[in-house]
C-alpha cells in the first residue's frame, strides 16, 4: 500500500516535471529567436543544445509516465485521455526544437524591416505556448480553473495568426527581395504560426477533457 | 438430514452472491480500480460478518409475517422462492429475492392456514418503495457533498484516483457487510423458527442456534460471489446509465446505508433512545437500492440519460414476484406434503405418522428417583403440555406432589 502511495507521488512530480519541461522549452524558444535577430549566434547555439536536452528529458519523462500508468493500472477511465494530452503537449515542444534547429541550419537572412514583427510573433507564440502548459497543468490540479483558462490559449493563437499574416503581406508585397528568399522566411512565419496551432489542438483536447472530468 | 432440508436456503444464498456482489464491486472492477480477486475475497469476509452480527433483525420481521415451524415447510418455502428467481431471471425480468421469499411465505401461511399479520406485511411493503426512494436521497446528498469537496480541496486528478480507489474498497466492503446483514434474512430467515440449535461456545465468542444459521447461509452467500460473480462483475451492464468512477462510489455508498438503516438494530435502539420512531428491519432489494441511488444522481444531472423505463419494470417486478412465488410455493408445498409425506407444519405433526404416542391422559406423572425431599421422598412430576418437534419429543412438567397426592 505504501509502495502505491510512493508510486502516485512520484508520477505526480513527473507530470509536473514534464510541464516545466514544456514551459522552460517555451522560454528557450522565444530567447532563441531573439539571440538569433540580434546576431548573437553563440549564445543561439547554446539555446539549442538547452532545446535539446529539454525535449529529451521531456520524452524520457512521458514514456515514464505512460509506463507507470498503465502498469499501476492508474487512471483507467482517464488514462488514454492524459496519454493524448502528454502526447500534444510533446508534438508542440518537438516542433519548437525542430524550428531553432531548422533555423541554424537555414541560416535565413531577416530582413530589418520584419525582424521587430519577428520578435512579436514569437513573444504571442510564446504566450499562447505558456497558456496551454498552465491549462495543461489546471486540468491535474485546479480541474475548476481550467475553463477560465482555455480562453487565452485561442485568443493568443488569433493574434498569432493576425501578426503572422501580416508579416507575410509585407514580405510579398513591399520587400524587394529574392523570390527564394520569401518562400524560405515564408516557410519560417509558417513554423511559428503551427507552433500556436498545436496549443490550439491542445485547448481542443483539454476542452473535450473538461467536461468529460465533470461529476 | 437437516443439511439436506438446507439445501434450498443455500442455493438462495449462493445465488444471491452470484447476482448482487455486481451491486457491491461491479463498477469497481468494471473499470479496473479493484481486481476481482480482492474484491470478491473482501466481499465474501464482509458477508459473512454482517450475515452473523446483524442478521436477526430482519429475520425477525420475517418470522412475524409467517413463522415457518416444520423444516420440510422451509426447504420448500425457500426452494420456491428460488425458483422464482431462476424462473424469473431466465426470462430476463426483474426480480427480488426479498420479493420471492416475502410472496413464499404468504402462500405457506394460506396454505397451512397460519394467519398473515398485515402490519408487518404493510411494514415490508412500505419499505419496497421506501428503498429506491431513500437510496435516491442518500446518493443525492452523497453527491452534492462529494462535489463541493472537490471544488474545495481541489486534489491531483492522480491523488483523487488514489482516494477513489481506496474509498471503494472500503464502502465495497460496507456495502458487502450491509448485504449480508440485510439479506440474510431472505436466505436462512425461513430456518430460523423451523430449527433449533444449541449454542456453541467458543470461549471468545459464542454462537446462537440462528447465528449458525446465518454463519452457514453466509458462506453460501460467499461461495457464490467467488465462483459465479466474476462474469456479472466484469460486465455490469450501465443499463441506467454511464457511471464514472466517482459515481459509482456514490451509489454504492448510497446503496450500503440503505441497507444498513434496514438491517441494524444498534441504530435502532440509539433511535429508540433519542425519541425518533424505529426503521423497519426489513430484507431490501440490493438492485433496487443501486438502481435507486442511480436514478438519484440521474435526475441531479438532468434526467437526460436515465432510462425510465427501467422504473416501470421495477413496479412491475413488485407484484409480479410476489405472486409468481406464492403460486409456485402453494403447488410445491401440496406436492412435499402429499407425495412425499413431510410435514410442512408443526399442526402437521402426528396426521402422517402411523404409530403416535399420545400422553397427555396416558402418563400423568413420573416418578424421579434422583431426587429425594427432605423426608427422603421421591419427587413426582406431571405432564401439563407435550410438543413434537424435529423427532424429539418435549413433555412441560410441573413439580405438584399435592395435585399427585390427590
Amino acid at each position: 500500500m505504501l509502495s502505491f502511495f510512493r508510486t502516485v507521488r512520484n508520477i505526480i512530480s513527473q507530470i509536473d516535471e514534464y510541464y516545466n519541461c514544456i514551459d522552460q522549452g517555451n522560454l528557450v524558444f522565444e530567447e532563441g529567436i531573439s539571440c538569433y535577430i540580434t546576431g548573437n549566434y553563440n549564445i543561439f547555439s547554446e539555446k539549442i543544445k538547452k532545446i535539446e536536452i529539454l525535449e529529451s528529458t521531456a520524452d524520457n519523462l512521458r514514456r515514464m509516465i505512460d509506463s507507470t500508468l498503465y502498469e499501476k493500472s492508474l487512471l483507467p477511465q482517464h488514462r488514454s485521455d492524459i496519454l493524448r494530452l502528454l502526447d500534444l503537449s510533446d508534438n508542440t515542444l518537438n516542433m519548437i526544437k525542430a524550428f531553432l534547429i531548422n533555423l541554424e541550419i537555414e541560416h535565413p537572412d531577416i530582413p530589418d524591416d520584419i525582424k521587430s514583427l519577428f520578435l512579436e510573433l514569437s513573444a504571442k507564440t510564446k504566450l499562447c505556448v505558456e497558456a496551454f502548459a498552465c491549462s495543461a497543468r489546471s486540468y491535474f490540479r485546479d480541474f475548476n480553473a481550467l475553463k477560465e483558462k482555455l480562453h487565452r490559449i485561442y485568443f493568443y493563437e488569433k493574434e498569432c495568426d493576425v501578426i503572422g499574416l501580416k508579416i507575410k503581406k509585407l514580405i510579398f508585397n513591399t520587400l524587394h527581395i529574392e523570390l527564394s528568399q520569401k518562400s524560405q522566411l515564408r516557410y519560417f512565419v509558417n513554423y511559428i504560426e503551427n507552433i500556436s496551432d498545436s496549443a490550439e489542438d491542445v485547448a481542443d483536447v483539454l476542452a473535450i477533457l473538461a467536461i468529460k472530468r465533470d461529476v | 438430514m437437516i443439511f439436506l432440508f438446507l439445501t434450498s436456503g443455500l442455493f438462495l444464498g449462493w445465488s444471491l452472491g452470484a447476482n448482487d456482489a455486481s451491486n457491491i464491486f461491479g463498477s469497481a472492477v468494471g473499470s479496473k480500480m479493484v481486481s476481482f480477486i480482492k474484491a470478491a475475497a473482501l466481499s465474501a469476509a464482509f458477508v459473512i460478518l454482517g450475515s452473523v452480527a446483524q442478521g436477526s433483525g430482519a429475520t425477525e420481521t420475517l418470522s412475524k409475517l409467517g413463522a415457518v415451524d416444520a423444516i420440510a415447510g422451509a426447504f420448500t418455502v425457500a426452494l420456491s422462492a428460488a425458483l422464482t428467481v431462476f424462473l424469473m431471471t431466465k426470462y430476463a425480468l426483474p426480480v427480488s429475492t426479498s420479493q420471492a421469499i416475502v410472496g413464499a411465505i404468504i402462500g405457506w401461511n394460506l396454505y397451512t392456514g397460519n394467519p398473515t399479520d398485515f402490519s408487518s406485511l404493510w411494514k415490508i411493503v412500505l419499505t419496497w418503495f421506501l428503498c429506491p426512494l431513500l437510496s435516491a436521497l442518500f446518493s443525492i446528498i452523497s453527491y452534492l457533498l462529494f462535489k463541493y469537496l472537490v471544488k474545495k480541496i481541489k486534489p491531483h486528478l492522480l491523488s483523487l484516483d488514489n482516494f477513489l480507489r481506496i474509498s471503494l474498497i472500503v464502502v465495497g466492503s460496507f456495502g458487502a457487510y450491509s448485504l449480508g446483514a440485510n439479506n440474510i434474512a431472505n436466505v436462512m430467515g425461513v430456518f430460523v423458527t423451523a430449527i433449533s440449535l444449541p449454542s456453541i461456545d467458543f470461549g471468545i465468542i459464542s454462537l446462537s442456534g440462528p447465528q449458525q444459521l446465518f454463519l452457514v447461509g453466509g458462506i453460501a452467500i460467499s461461495s457464490g460471489i467467488i465462483t459465479y460473480s466474476k462474469k456479472t462483475m466484469m460486465t455490469v451492464g450501465n443499463s441506467i446509465m454511464e457511471l464514472s468512477s466517482e459515481m459509482a462510489l456514490i451509489v454504492v455508498l448510497a446503496h450500503s446505508i440503505v441497507l444498513f438503516v434496514f438491517s441494524s438494530s444498534s441504530l435502532n435502539n440509539l433511535l429508540t433512545y433519542i425519541g425518533l420512531p424505529n426503521i423497519p428491519m426489513v430484507p431490501v432489494s440490493s438492485t433496487q437500492a443501486i438502481v435507486g441511488a442511480i436514478i438519484g444522481i440521474g435526475l441531479l444531472k438532468g434526467g437526460r440519460d436515465i432510462k425510465f423505463s427501467i422504473l416501470g419494470e421495477i413496479v412491475l417486478g413488485w407484484v409480479s414476484t410476489p405472486v409468481i412465488a406464492c403460486i409456485i410455493v402453494l403447488f410445491s408445498l401440496f406436492f412435499v406434503n402429499n407425495v412425499f409425506k413431510q410435514n410442512v407444519s408443526a399442526k402437521d405433526f402426528g396426521k402422517n405418522q402411523k404409530n403416535t404416542l399420545n400422553i397427555n391422559n396416558q402418563i400423568d406423572t413420573f416418578k424421579n428417583k434422583n431426587t429425594e425431599t427432605e423426608n427422603n421422598e421421591n419427587t413426582y412430576y406431571k405432564a401439563i403440555d407435550t410438543f413434537h418437534k424435529n423427532d424429539t419429543l418435549i413433555i412441560t412438567l410441573i413439580k405438584n406432589k399435592n395435585e399427585i397426592d390427590k
